[in-house]
C-alpha cells in the first residue's frame, strides 16, 4: 500500500469549502471539484464528502449512553486522500479534531 | 437488428483476431474478464496494469470466491476472484467494523469467539436465553428519522441460513433482528437482504429509519426468536439503503470509517509494435469513434435502488458519452449523451429477479439496440451520431466517480462493429 497524504479542509458552509477545493485545483491535471446536473460535488475516490462538523459529545463507558449529545458546530469538514503532497492544500489544512481524554 | 447484437462477419483486420476457441468474442477490441483475471486488447493478452488504472486515496476490503475477505491498497483495482467490486464511498457510522465484546458499548449474554472469513475473532449469540436477550450494541449517533442500512456477517451453527419472515422482530419466524438507534419502525421481512457468502456465513442487511435512542444500535435475539447459535462479524452501518459488500473499518480502527470510490478506467494500452504507451486516442484508432458495441456480464445482486448504477461508458466527460447503466426502474439502459442532453436511450425490459445478467448492445447510428438476460430489449434505427472525442472508458462509474455500480461487475467487452 503507497502513502497517503491527509489534508483535512475546515469552512464556514459547503459552499465555502468547495470553493477552497476549487482554488487548490488550479492548474492541476484531475479537478477535486466536478459539475453535476445536480450542482458541484467533489471527487469521491480522493476526497471524502463534505459534512458538518461535529462536537465528540461523551458517552457513559457503563450504558453506551449518550450524557452529552454531539452537535454541530456550524462548520463544514472534509478531508483529502492524495498518493502525493499537494502544496496547495498543505497552506489551508487543519489539524483533525482531537480526541476527548475525557 | 436481427438476433443476437453483435453478428459475425463484423470483423476488423485479417489475423488481429485470434481463433474463436478463445475467451473472448471475435469481434473484441478490449475484453476484461475481471472474474478469470484474464484482459486483451488489440488481439494481445496484456497485463491489468496495462490496461486499466483505478484511483481510490484508500483501502478496500472485499470478499474473494471462498468468502474470505482480502485488503486491496489505495489506487489497486478492487477485484478478487469473484469479479470487479465497482464501489462508490461509503461511512461506516460504528466505531469497530469487528468488535470484541469489550469494544461493544453494550452486550447481554454474549460471549467472544474465534473470528471467520479472514478475520481473528467474532461475538457468539447462543440461541437459547433463559433470563433476557442476547444483544450486541454499538452507541453511533444517527439521526432520528433517517433512513440507514445495518450489514453483518453471521455463521450458523446448525449450517441453515438465517431467515426473515416475521414482521415483529422478536417472533419465532426470525433469527434475530437488528435496532438502529431503537427504531421507531417495525423491521418487517421485506427490508433484510441475506447473502450467502461461503460454506455456513451469510451476509445480512437491514434498511430502516433510525429512532433517538443512540446507544440502541446493533442485534438482538430474544428467547421469542428462533433458539439458533450464531457468531457474529463485522458492522457496518452506511446512510441511506444499499448495503455493500466490501467491509468498511470505523472510525477507531485502522484505515478509517470513509471507504473512497474507485475510479476505474482503460486509459492506457500498449502500442501492439513497440509497448510505447499511448492515451486512450487508441479508441479512435480501432474503429470505435463511429460505433461500437459490447458484452458485459455483471450481477444483480439487488433490485430497486434509489439511483442509477453506472455499467460501463466511453466518451469525454458526464455531458458527452455513450454509456450502459442499471436504471432505479430495473431496466438496462443504453444512452448516448450529448452536451448534456440523452439524444438516444434504449432500455430492455424490467429485470424481475437478481443473478448474474448478461448484457450485449450496439451503438451504432441507424441501428442501436441492447437486449439482456431474461429481458427483451428495443431496438432504434435513430442516426444520430456517437459523441466524437472520446477520452475516457469509465468502468463502474461515471465521470467524478458518479452514480458507481457498487456491486460485482464479471466482464466487460468492447467490440467492433462496421460503421
Amino acid at each position: 500500500m503507497s502513502e497517503v497524504y491527509i489534508y483535512t479542509l475546515r469552512a464556514e458552509s459547503e459552499a465555502a469549502l468547495i470553493a477552497l477545493l476549487e482554488a487548490a485545483q488550479a492548474g492541476k491535471e484531475r479537478p477535486f471539484v466536478f459539475d453535476t446536473e445536480e450542482g458541484k460535488t467533489v471527487d469521491a475516490s480522493r476526497i471524502v464528502f463534505p459534512q458538518p462538523e461535529m462536537t465528540l459529545g461523551e458517552i457513559d463507558p457503563e450504558t453506551g449512553e449518550y450524557l452529552v449529545e454531539p452537535e454541530p458546530t456550524g462548520f463544514w469538514l472534509c478531508e483529502v486522500r492524495l498518493p502525493e503532497p499537494d502544496a496547495e492544500l498543505e497552506a489551508i489544512t487543519v489539524p483533525p479534531q482531537q480526541e476527548d481524554e475525557g | 437488428m436481427d438476433g443476437l447484437l453483435i453478428s459475425p462477419g463484423h470483423v476488423g483486420a485479417p489475423g488481429i483476431f485470434p481463433a474463436a476457441s478463445l475467451w473472448w468474442h471475435p469481434q473484441a477490441h478490449l475484453a476484461l474478464d475481471f472474474k478469470g483475471g484474464r484482459y486483451m486488447r488489440g488481439g494481445l493478452v496484456l497485463p491489468e496494469t496495462s490496461l486499466l488504472t483505478t484511483a481510490r486515496s484508500s483501502d478496500i476490503n472485499i470478499p474473494n470466491a471462498a468468502g474470505v475477505f482480502q485488503t486491496l491498497g489505495n489506487n489497486t483495482l478492487p477485484r478478487t476472484d469473484r469479479g470487479l467490486y465497482a464501489n462508490g464511498q461509503f461511512t461506516n457510522l460504528v466505531a469497530r467494523r469487528n468488535p470484541t465484546l469489550a469494544q461493544l458499548t453494550f452486550t447481554s449474554n454474549l460471549t467472544d469467539a474465534d473470528g471467520f472469513a479472514g478475520f481473528g475473532n467474532s461475538i457468539r449469540f447462543p440461541g437459547n436465553y433463559p433470563s433476557g436477550s442476547g444483544i450486541g450494541y454499538q452507541s453511533t449517533a444517527l439521526t432520528s428519522g433517517a433512513t440507514y442500512t445495518i450489514s453483518v456477517l453471521v455463521e450458523m451453527e446448525d449450517g441453515n441460513p438465517p431467515v426473515f419472515g416475521g414482521a415483529i422482530p422478536a417472533s419465532a419466524a426470525n433469527t434475530f433482528y437488528f435496532t438502529l438507534a431503537q427504531s421507531s419502525t417495525v423491521p418487517g421481512p421485506l427490508f433484510y437482504v441475506v447473502e450467502h457468502i461461503f460454506g455456513n456465513v451469510w451476509k445480512v442487511s437491514y434498511t430502516g429509519t433510525a429512532g433517538a435512542t443512540p446507544n440502541q444500535t446493533g442485534v438482538l435475539q430474544t428467547s421469542n426468536n428462533q433458539a439458533r447459535a450464531f457468531r457474529l462479524l463485522g458492522m457496518n452501518i452506511f446512510s441511506g439503503s444499499i448495503g455493500i459488500s466490501a467491509l468498511v473499518p470505523g472510525s477507531a480502527d485502522t484505515g478509517g470509517a470513509t471507504l473512497l470510490a474507485s475510479d476505474i478506467r482503460a486509459v492506457q494500452g500498449v502500442r501492439p509494435s513497440n509497448s510505447e504507451p499511448e492515451p486512450f486516442a487508441g479508441w479512435e484508432a480501432a474503429g470505435l469513434d463511429g460505433a461500437f458495441g459490447g458484452k458485459n456480464i455483471v450481477t444483480i445482486d439487488r433490485l430497486n435502488d434509489a439511483a442509477a448504477r453506472f455499467i460501463t461508458g466511453a466518451g469525454g466527460d458526464a455531458n458527452n458519452l455513450t454509456k450502459l447503466i442499471f436504471d432505479t426502474d430495473n431496466r438496462f439502459k443504453l444512452i448516448v449523451r450529448k452536451s448534456g442532453v440523452d439524444e438516444v436511450a434504449l432500455q430492455t425490459g424490467a429485470v424481475a429477479s437478481t443473478g448474474d445478467k448478461t448484457i450485449e448492445w450496439q451503438a451504432k447510428p441507424g441501428d442501436y439496440g441492447i437486449e439482456a438476460t431474461g429481458v427483451a430489449g428495443d431496438t432504434d434505427s435513430d442516426v444520430e451520431t456517437l459523441p466524437t472525442g472520446a477520452t475516457t472508458l469509465r468502468i463502474g462509474s461515471d465521470f467524478g466517480a458518479l452514480t458507481p455500480f457498487n456491486g460485482w461487475l464479471r466482464e466487460l467487452q468492447i467490440l467492433k462493429v462496421a460503421a
